[in-house]
């Protein structure tokens, strides 16, 4: 049912809308910093780097027009729930943005001629991310609950993806110093990933509390 | 938590009209409940059956049990006017007696016999006028006419003279609708002062209101009870879609 | 000319009409006083002659120290043929005769009142204000036209002549009439007063005050607050309604048939009259009654019910004060037009010689503007200024009526 106020109704849709935008843009900026590990694409990269003042801007303006709407209008239950969740979560998307935007950099820096399964089990860890985040968002717009806490749990494979990976990038260290710069820009994009993968999970408690009204208890 | 009044499957009629439909709904002893809902919802009938103000509209029926401490307050057993001493009424328009503020005060306790020494009586008109947050204000004019005070002012005249007769139970049927918001929110206060002494059961078409002054919240629609609980859970998250449509100001 | 100028000049000419009907009927009200006034001030004072007049104790064959009773007995035909003749020594006895005409013919009877209330001057010469006759009365205020020719005259030329002597000796007075305001109804213009009717329609008003009163008030609150509404209610009121319109002469028929006849109540007195102009008051005052109640707010007694109070409470507390105002105005309005009411009156008998003042509403009375009736049916000249000084009593009286009723209704005015 639509609010009988039908200017509120689309205030509150227009934030619904910006915080849609944010999360696209997301999607695509990971989309390109993986293709920047692939190809090591330096123009893209830059792309990437100039694309995340856009979703910083995104944050500011939903962040300025939530905090209008609280004021005037004084939202109560679902509204205030969608409110209050919104702001938490676009502090966490625009985080995302800028872990997806120092993969892109520290991509460009890794030389080209490392062991591919290093590329590859990064690609790899990068995709993972980039679903768990697609999924997340859909999980967000659709408010489906009973996803919540699988997409959640998912968290926990990319955390052991990423254990694995530095296990493997120090084992590969000790025997070769030559790779230690290269090491080091491969081990924080894997960081990287894992952060992403961390506020994947905030995200995940905030919809469960939009939904619910309460935080998950595990 | 003690139940001080409560309802139990209660139907009530004008005519062949039904305005209730079977509606039990407890109010804890010392705790405000507001009850909330549309216009035509049934919420100000409900309200008028406690302390059986209906009973003047001959083609109004009650059906169901209502209860003061356990006893019936329809049974043969109680005068209604006995009934009315203990639940008291405030009006939606401040209502004082063409009378003096004292004649005001003093009359429910005149009429009830509470005492004929002067001095008593002057006592009970000073506690009433104090504990409805007038006392200050009239304490040189008594004398003066009930209706040569403000608005917001004849409303706590309205409610002292409501406690001046020691009610255990206060019903308010929108109090504050016909008052600007700083005699509204002087009105609150002393809501949530009289609390501690009784129990308050507000009707209010302000989710605001509801949410600063009650305890519990009571959702009326169409002279059904579709959700009543603490009203922290109801603002923020109500067990019903109704509920929480009507709250957030959304219609179909 | 333009729309607005058309407009303010048929304002002005509006209010002009409403002036000019205000000015048209404070001069017609100007007129009317004006005219009672003047034909009427006249009444309330009468002629009277100095004399002086020996109280010759072996005249009235009473004894040195004379009970009242002893002097009410005695005969003061002699005395007076006896004063007249020693006073009028030089003229002759049918001239004596005709001096006499000039006077009172109860001048005896003025005589006796006066020595009864000063009984030390037996025996002693002292002056005495005796009455004029109603024509001496008459010629002295001006109203005789002495062209007239004598045998049309109800005063012939020898009379004039002692008159004008008597003014000339300064032995003519006019005082004020009290007798005007202390006896009843006579056949002499110079002894009749107002006393009998004043208390007559004192006594008409109170008990019809006192009957429909209460009873309209009750009425009205069984009718307003406790009838159940239904078709018995709706008759009742239709009826009552159509009663406020009724000629007030069916009243006096219903009167007659049942109170005279059916109960047998004593005929033409006050108690009759009364409860007759009680009928024909009571709806007036019911209707004022009722619709007051009705303009109370329906929030009083919400207020009052709250509180616990009994039906009783809160009608006999709350709504019938505040119904006080405008109950009263009815009753102003229904106790005016019962003052003035005669023809009710006339059917029950209340139009009789009343010469007695009646001292309670069971003896025979008359009231005030029957009498003012029978006087203007008079052709003596006497009463006509008397019929014109009761006519300016009553207003007086309906105006103290007025002023209580409303002295009453400002107090029980409160503002809400």
């Amino acid at each position: 049912m639509k609010h009988a106020d039908k200017f509120y109704e689309s205030q509150l849709n227009s934030i619904n809308e910006k915080l849609v935008k944010m999360g696209s843009l997301l999607e695509k900026q990971f989309a390109s910093a993986l293709e920047v590990l692939d190809t090591r694409d330096e123009q893209l990269a830059q792309k990437v780097v100039d694309n995340d003042h856009e979703i910083n801007q995104l944050n500011h303006e939903i962040s300025d027009f939530v905090f209008q709407i609280i004021a005037m209008r004084q939202p109560i239950a679902d509204d205030l729930r969608f409110l209050f969740c919104t702001i938490k979560i676009i502090r966490d998307l625009e985080r995302i943005g800028d872990h997806i935007t120092s993969i892109a950099k520290k991509a460009t820096r890794v030389s080209k001629n490392i062991p591919s399964e290093f590329t590859e089990k990064l690609t790899n860890l990068g995709k993972q991310a980039s679903v768990m985040t697609h999924d997340a968002l859909n999980c967000l717009f659709e408010r489906r609950l009973s996803q919540v806490a699988k997409i959640a749990k998912r968290d926990d494979i990319i955390d052991e993806l990423h254990g694995e990976f530095i296990s493997d990038v120090l084992a590969y260290m000790k025997k070769h110093d030559d790779f230690i710069p290269d090491s080091l820009s491969l081990i924080q994009m894997s960081k990287a990933i894992e952060r992403v993968g961390d506020h994947i999970t905030n995200i995940m408690e905030e919809v469960h509390f939009l939904i619910e009204g309460q935080y998950s208890s595990d | 938590m003690v139940n001080a009044i409560n309802t139990k499957n209660l139907n009530v009629y004008y005519g062949d009209q039904q305005a209730i439909h079977n509606i039990s709904l407890d109010f804890l002893k010392n705790k405000v409940t507001a009850l909330i809902g549309p216009s035509g919802c049934g919420k100000s009938t409900f309200l008028r059956c406690l302390n059986r103000m209906n009973d003047v509209i001959d083609i109004c029926r009650v059906e169901g049990n209502i209860s003061l401490n356990g006893m019936d307050i329809y049974s043969k057993e109680i005068e209604v006017e006995h009934l009315r001493e203990k639940i008291g009424m405030v009006f939606q328009k401040p209502n004082p007696f063409p009378k003096s503020i004292y004649d005001n005060v003093a009359y429910g306790p005149r009429i009830h016999g509470f005492t004929d020494k002067k001095e008593e009586m002057d006592l009970i008109v000073e506690t009433s006028l104090k504990k409805a947050g007038l006392f200050e204000e009239v304490k040189d004019r008594l004398e003066d006419m009930g209706t040569s005070l403000s608005g917001g002012q004849q409303q706590r005249l309205c409610i002292a003279r409501a406690i001046a007769i020691k009610p255990e139970v206060i019903l308010m049927d929108e109090p504050c609708s016909a008052l600007d918001p700083i005699a509204t929110s002087i009105i609150e206060e002393l809501i949530t002062d009289l609390k501690k002494s009784y129990t308050i059961i507000i009707v209010t078409h302000s989710m605001q209101q509801a949410a600063r002054v009650s305890d519990k919240t009571a959702f009326f629609h169409l002279g059904n009870l579709i959700e009543e609980g603490d009203t922290s859970k109801i603002f923020t998250k109500p067990d019903h879609q109704k509920t929480n449509d009507y709250i957030t100001g959304r219609f179909g | 000319m333009t729309n607005l100028a058309k407009r303010k000049k048929a304002e002005l000419r509006f209010r002009f009409y409403g002036i000019f009907s205000v000015f048209l009927s404070l001069l017609f009200v100007a007129i009317l006083i004006f005219n009672i006034c003047s034909s009427g001030i006249g009444g309330f004072y009468k002629t009277i002659f100095l004399t002086s007049i020996h109280f010759d104790q072996k005249l009235l064959n009473l004894e040195d120290n004379a009970s009242e009773e002893q002097i009410r007995n005695a005969s003061f035909r002699k005395l007076i043929k006896n004063n007249f003749d020693e006073s009028f020594k030089d003229y002759s006895k049918d001239e004596i005769k005709q001096i006499k005409k000039l006077f009172y013919r109860k001048i005896d009877i003025e005589l006796k009142n006066f020595l009864i209330n000063n009984p030390e001057f037996l025996n002693k010469t002292t002056k005495v204000e005796l009455t004029a006759s109603t024509h001496i009365d008459q010629i002295h205020k001006g109203n005789f036209d002495r062209t007239v020719q004598e045998k049309h005259r109800k005063v012939n030329n020898f009379q004039l002549e002692i008159y004008d002597k008597f003014v000339e000796d300064q032995k003519v007075k006019k005082v004020w009439n009290s007798t005007y305001f202390t006896s009843g109804d006579s056949r002499d213009p110079e002894s009749a007063g107002v006393a009998s009717s004043v208390m007559g329609s004192v006594f008409t008003i109170l008990i019809c005050f006192l009957l429909s009163f209460p009873i309209a008030i009750f009425a009205s609150i069984y009718l307003q607050e406790f009838a159940k509404a239904g078709k018995i209610t709706d008759l009742i009121e239709i009826n009552i309604n159509n009663l406020a319109a009724v000629p007030s002469i069916i009243f006096g028929l219903l009167g007659l048939g049942i109170l005279l006849n059916f109960f047998g109540l004593p005929r033409s007195t006050a108690l009759v009259g009364g409860i007759v102009l009680s009928f024909m008051t009571l709806p007036t005052i019911i209707v004022a009654c009722r619709s007051s109640l009705r303009a109370v707010p329906p929030s009083i007694r919400e207020a009052a019910l709250a509180l616990g109070a009994t039906k009783n409470q809160v009608v006999f507390h709350h709504v019938l004060p505040l119904a006080m105002p405008g109950t009263l105005t009815g009753t102003i309005i229904g106790l005016a037009r019962a003052i003035g009411e005669t023809a009710p009156l006339l059917m029950i008998g209340m139009v009789a010689f009343i010469m007695d003042i009646p001292s309670n509403p069971l003896e025979p009375a008359v009231g005030m503007p029957a009498q003012i009736y029978l006087w203007s049916e008079s052709s003596e000249r006497g009463f006509i200024e008397k019929t014109s000084s009761a006519i300016i009593l009553l207003l007086m009286f309906l105006i103290v009526v007025n002023f209580v009723s409303v002295y009453f209704r400002k107090k029980y005015e409160k503002k809400w």
